[in-house]
This record gives structure tokens, C-alpha cells and sequence, in this order.
């Protein structure tokens, strides 16, 4: 009973943290007034990009700065065509994905010369100073360090919203932008950082997936995260710790999927696996709340382009 | 008096198309130097890999019947990411209903025996209804439950692509080691229009004829009518007594049926049964194919081609100028990402123009 418990608490924590990270990242750029469905593609390309960085410096934390510069290059895109031009903000996603999908194919047979999967490269499985901590210490340092950097990110994320200036500017954005253009902000500076901050977080959140849980990239690995953290930040009513619990809870979805798989119980595969995606529309159903709009400002671009009504 | 207003009209309407289509050339244009610069970046020659892209697609008569083949099923993805677009839905679950589409058009091909004459019909139905039962679920779940189509119809991707591996593996697996499921009847299989080694079926026929059922269906009927207008202003349309979730309902489920037709023309018209992961993004490949044809059902045409013939000459571009096939998702993205920039075109066009009546 306490082995299963620690086995789905470590699986929930270790499916759950990728799409957390990528769900603070897309929450943020949703409040700032830019959706961003492409979360998924912000994850694949840089999980492919840890993996890049970490093969070609043999260091794992060289492989999350790599992800970081990744996520950002692939958010600065869709920065540019949904601020600065002004672009139909689903449609910009949908190009982040193929871009992002088609860029690590490519990556993948250019620099190793592989199709489907990279070679193995140093990864962080697991964090051994905590090992020193009495009775809890075995199961602490079992978790990747992925796992610590995200409580960091929310502390920081929830800081950002709570305590600063900035933060109340980028929801001043979100809801209103005219009025805080009135007010002397720019609506473009303070949106462009919005959709940055989710490149970082999804950097990190892909990187989690191809060098915190396992040591390779592989084709597809990603399998739909990105859009479970959007249905995260819709069910967490964009607030942090909403967001985090509801990632969780889409994390745990995982978990019992590899639990159930693990224990052989008598269910096809395939059933099992669809157990986190069934989930996800369940429960999206069951909490989606009629009356609420989200973010007022919130997929409208503004700017000179586009007659503003 | 009003000849002559009719012949304005006519001239911005002209003036119009030659601007859309000027967009579309210059996305089509920046992201194949774009897409260039990526290929020289991963070390490879541009000009050996379009080369070779050409070569395949277009090189001899064979290759041109693949191209126009595997133009099809994206033709009909497109359309049907083009009439929920027109409705202001964005579904991006053309995958998942294209392979139930697929998975009802194998098993009705194979399980029912029915002399041709109803038989092919009746496979072909089947796949459209099973497109559109995939595409229920995310309707029905936007409209009763506002869910965001965007999510449930990703999630119902997966979830297919789980079911059908299951189907496949399980309990309708065909005789031999391989997964799929077994062959179809002859009755049930599209007939060739042209001699081997051609090959091209009557799956090309039946995708033009959706296109035309497509226009006619938004141009030329009120139902149609009232999804464009949800489309262009959904507030204006509510006002005018226009149930907007009843038509975005409606623009979705005949979404799905097309996604759903493509796989059963990919079925009873190519691949004769199904094999574990036959689709490799048909359905996501509607959306550049809707995108650059501004969702005009005739434009998808020559749109669906382009992406068709990308995906015949990709095999040839990765052996002989050693890129990865997965290039051609790179210039699609960067084909969308370019489409976006309609807006910043659009605005110093038409600031050119008003400056020049005020000069």
C-alpha cells in the first residue's frame, strides 16, 4: 500500500511537472492577452533542444539552457506574428507545432544522423544531495531536480502576479489594452514578455521531458502535454496555484495510467493509455464554467494592423 | 448609372482577389527562402534539396499522378478545416476523424459482402458518418458544456489513434504477421482512372466533387449563408436572429464528415486496408491547405497540390539531398507564420492607395 502510494505520488510529480511548467508559462502569456495553443510545439522543439545542448557539452544543465534559448526562439515567432502583426493567434500556434515538429525531424537526422530517436545523452534523474535528509531523503532524492526548479518558478510566478508592478501590468494588458495604452503602458512590450515567459517555462517543461524523465529525444514524446497544459490553465482559472493543482491532477491521470500498465491489469493497453486524454475532456466538461469569458482582452490583437472594434 | 456602379464593384472584387492571391505568393515565396536558409543552416544545399523536391513530385508522368493522389485526402482535410473556419471553429481534430473515417471505411470494406453498385457507396458513407460521430463529441461538448474545441478535438486525436491501434491489433486484426486489418472487398475499392503504372483512382473525382458540394453548400444555400455570417461577426449574427452555436454545431460535424471522407477514400481507394500509423498528419496538413486558400473551397485545390506534391517529392529530397522528409512540415509552418503577416500587407496597400486619392 505505501509502495503504490510513493510509486503514483513519484509518477504524478514526474508526469505532472512538465505540463505544471508549461501551464505557468501559458497562463502567463494568456493573461498578458496572447493564447497560445502552441504550447506543444514550444515543448517538442525544445525538448529536442535539451537534448541538443546536453549531447554537445556532455552536461545536462548546458541541455536546459539550451531548451530555455529554444523556447524563447520558437515563442519570439508567434510574439511577432500575434503582437507585432497582428495575426489570428490560433492559426500562429498551429505553425509553432509544425515548425517546431519539423525543425527537430530535421535536427535529428542532420546532427546525429538518427530518425525517431536521439542517442542517449547526460540527463538529471534524480537529485542525490537531498539523499541526507532522514526517513523522507530515500524518496526526495529520487525526483529529478526538475522537480525543486519548479517550485522555484512558482513561487516566482506567483510573486510576479501578487507582489510586483509587472505583474499587475501584464493583467492591466490582458483585460483592457486600450485603456492601459491610455494609462502609458506599452501594450506591446508588456505582451511580448508575457509570450517570452511561456517560452521559457515550456523550454523548461520540455526539457523535463526529454532530460529530467528520460535521456533522449524521440519523435512524438511530447504526445499532447502542451494542449493538457492549456486545458490546466483554463481549469485553473488562470490563477497559479489553480494552474498548478490542475496540472497535477492531469499529471496524475498519467501516473495511473503507468500504474495500471505496470500492474498488468486486465484492460488493453490502448484503453489504458487513453485514460489522461479522456480525463482531460471529463473534467474540462465537468468544471468549464458557461458564464466566464477568461481573459477579457485574451485572443484580440492590437495593433495598428487591425481595425480595433 | 447603375452599370457603371456594378462595374466598380466588380473591379474592387477583382482587385480583391489579386490581393489575396498576392499574399499567398508572397508567404508561399518568403517561406521557401526561409525554408532554404534552414536546409544551408543544417548543412545541406537548398537548391539540390527543391531540386530533388521537384523532381519527385513533378519528374515523370508517375510521379505526377502520386502528386495529384496524395493531393486528395489533403483537399478534403482542407475543406473541412475551411467550412469550420468560415463558421469561426477551429477544429484541429481532422486526424482523429480522418482515421475513424478510415477505421468504419476498412471494416464496412472488409466484414459486409455487397455487389459493387451499393457496396462502394455504402463504404464510403460509412466513413463520412463515422468523421462526423468523431467530431460530435467536441460539438456537442462546445455547445452544451462550452469546452474549447481547440482542446477536446486534440484530445479526441489521441484517443482515436489509441482506439484504432487497438481495432488494428485486436480484435479486427487481418490474417498475416503484419498490424492492419485485412483487405478490403474488390467491391468495395475505388476503381482506377488511369492504366498502370498511373496511379491515380476515382478518389481524385469524388475529392473535386466534395469541393464543388463544399462551395455550393456555403455560397449558395441559407444554411451556408448563416455560417459565414457567424463567421465574418458572430455578435451581428446573434442580433439578427441567427442561433451562432446551433451553426458552429452544424459547421463541425460537416467538418468531421470530410476529415472522415478522407479516410475512407484513402481506404477503398490506396491503401485497401489499414495499417498502424498510415495517416502521418493528413489531418494537420489541412490546416496550411485552408489557410493559403483564405478557406476558398476552389482555391483549396491548387493549395491541396502544393502540399501533395510536397509530400510525394519529400522521399526523393531526403535519399538524394540527405534533409529529413520532416523539412516539408518546416515550410508549411513557416507558410502559416508568413500568411499571418495578411494584416501588415493589407494596411500598407491600402495606405498606398489612399494616399495616392488624397494626392
Amino acid at each position: 500500500m505505501l509502495n503504490t502510494i510513493s510509486y503514483l505520488l513519484s509518477a504524478t510529480l514526474r508526469m505532472g511537472t512538465p505540463i505544471a511548467y508549461t501551464a505557468l508559462g501559458g497562463m502567463t502569456s494568456e493573461r498578458s492577452g496572447v493564447n497560445n495553443i502552441g504550447l506543444e510545439g514550444i515543448m517538442t522543439a525544445s525538448a529536442f533542444g535539451a537534448v541538443v545542448g546536453s549531447y554537445l557539452f556532455q552536461n545536462a544543465w548546458m541541455g536546459i539552457l539550451f531548451a530555455i534559448l529554444i523556447g524563447v526562439a520558437i515563442s519570439a515567432v508567434h510574439s511577432l506574428v500575434c503582437i507585432t502583426w497582428g495575426g489570428t493567434q490560433g492559426v500562429s500556434s498551429m505553425a509553432l507545432v509544425l515548425l517546431s515538429t519539423g525543425i527537430s525531424g530535421v535536427g535529428l537526422k542532420a546532427l546525429f544522423n538518427q530518425q525517431g530517436n536521439s542517442p542517449e545523452v547526460p540527463s538529471l534523474p534524480a537529485t542525490t544531495p537531498l539523499q541526507g535528509i532522514p526517513v523522507v531523503g530515500d524518496f526526495l532524492s529520487k525526483q529529478s531536480p526538475f522537480v525543486y526548479l519548479l517550485l522555484l518558478c512558482l513561487l516566482a510566478t506567483w510573486f510576479l502576479f501578487r507582489h510586483t508592478r509587472l505583474g499587475l501590468r501584464l493583467i492591466t494588458v490582458g483585460e483592457n489594452p486600450r485603456a492601459a495604452e491610455t494609462a502609458g503602458l506599452s501594450v506591446h512590450k508588456l505582451r511580448y514578455f508575457g509570450v517570452l515567459y511561456s517560452g521559457v517555462m515550456g523550454g523548461l517543461g520540455g526539457a523535463m521531458l526529454s532530460i529530467g524523465s528520460m535521456n533522449m529525444f524521440q519523435e512524438g514524446m511530447v504526445a499532447g502535454r502542451g494542449y493538457l497544459a492549456l486545458g490546466a490553465v483554463t481549469m485553473g482559472r488562470w490563477n497559479t496555484w489553480g494552474v498548478f493543482g490542475s496540472a497535477m491532477f492531469f499529471g496524475f491521470f498519467s501516473a495511473l495510467q503507468l500504474y495500471l500498465q505496470s500492474i498488468q491489469v486486465p484492460i488493453p493497453t490502448e484503453f489504458i493509455q487513453m485514460i489522461p486524454y479522456l480525463a482531460t475532456v471529463v473534467v474540462l466538461a465537468a468544471t468549464a464554467d458557461k458564464g466566464s469569458a477568461g481573459i477579457a482582452g485574451a485572443g484580440k490583437p492590437y495593433t495598428k494592423y487591425v481595425r480595433q472594434r | 448609372m447603375r452599370k457603371g456602379a456594378g462595374i466598380t464593384l466588380d473591379r474592387k472584387k477583382l482587385q480583391e482577389t489579386g490581393l489575396t492571391l498576392l499574399i499567398t505568393v508572397i508567404a508561399l515565396l518568403a517561406a521557401l527562402l526561409v525554408g532554404a536558409l534552414v536546409i544551408w543552416a543544417f548543412g545541406s544545399n537548398p537548391i539540390e534539396a527543391y531540386g530533388a523536391l521537384w523532381q519527385g513530385a513533378f519528374g515523370t508522368g508517375v510521379a505526377f499522378t502520386v502528386t495529384l493522389g496524395k493531393a486528395v485526402p489533403v483537399m478534403l482535410t482542407g475543406l473541412a478545416v475551411a467550412v469550420a473556419f468560415k463558421c469561426s471553429v477551429f477544429n484541429i481534430g481532422a486526424e482523429g476523424q480522418l482515421l475513424m473515417g478510415a477505421m468504419a471505411a476498412a471494416l464496412v470494406g472488409a466484414y459486409v459482402h455487397l455487389p459493387m453498385a451499393l457496396h462502394l457507396p455504402l463504404t464510403i458513407l460509412a466513413s463520412m458518418a463515422a468523421g462526423m460521430a468523431w467530431s460530435f463529441f467536441p460539438a456537442i461538448l462546445k455547445r452544451r458544456g462550452n469546452v474549447s474545441v481547440v482542446i477536446s478535438t486534440i484530445m479526441f486525436n489521441y484517443i482515436a489513434q489509441y482506439l484504432v491501434q487497438y481495432l488494428i491489433l485486436g480484435p479486427f486484426k487481418g490474417p498475416g504477421e503484419s498490424p492492419a486489418t485485412a483487405t478490403i472487398d474488390a467491391t468495395a475499392q475505388l476503381p482506377d482512372l488511369l492504366p498502370k503504372p498511373y496511379v491515380l483512382n476515382l478518389g481524385f473525382v469524388l475529392a473535386l466533387a466534395a469541393v464543388a458540394g463544399t462551395y455550393v453548400l456555403l455560397n449558395r444555400t441559407s444554411r451556408g449563408y448563416e455560417m459565414r455570417a457567424v463567421g465574418l461577426n458572430a455578435s451581428a449574427a446573434r442580433v439578427n436572429g441567427i442561433d451562432v452555436n446551433q451553426n458552429m454545431f452544424l459547421a463541425l460535424l460537416i467538418s468531421g464528415a470530410l476529415a472522415g471522407l478522407a479516410g475512407g477514400i484513402e481506404v477503398t481507394g490506396s491503401l485497401n486496408k489499414i495499417v498502424n500509423n498510415f495517416s502521418a498528419n493528413y489531418g494537420f496538413n489541412g490546416i496550411p491547405v485552408a489557410l493559403m486558400a483564405h478557406n476558398n473551397p476552389f482555391a483549396i485545390i491548387f493549395t491541396a497540390l502544393l502540399i501533395g506534391a510536397m509530400r510525394s517529392g519529400s522521399a526523393m529530397m531526403q535519399s538524394s539531398a540527405g534533409i529529413s522528409k520532416n523539412m516539408i512540415d518546416v515550410i508549411q509552418g513557416l507558410i502559416i507564420v508568413f500568411l499571418c503577416a495578411e494584416n501588415v500587407i493589407r494596411y500598407y496597400v491600402k495606405n498606398r492607395a489612399g494616399g495616392k486619392q488624397h494626392a
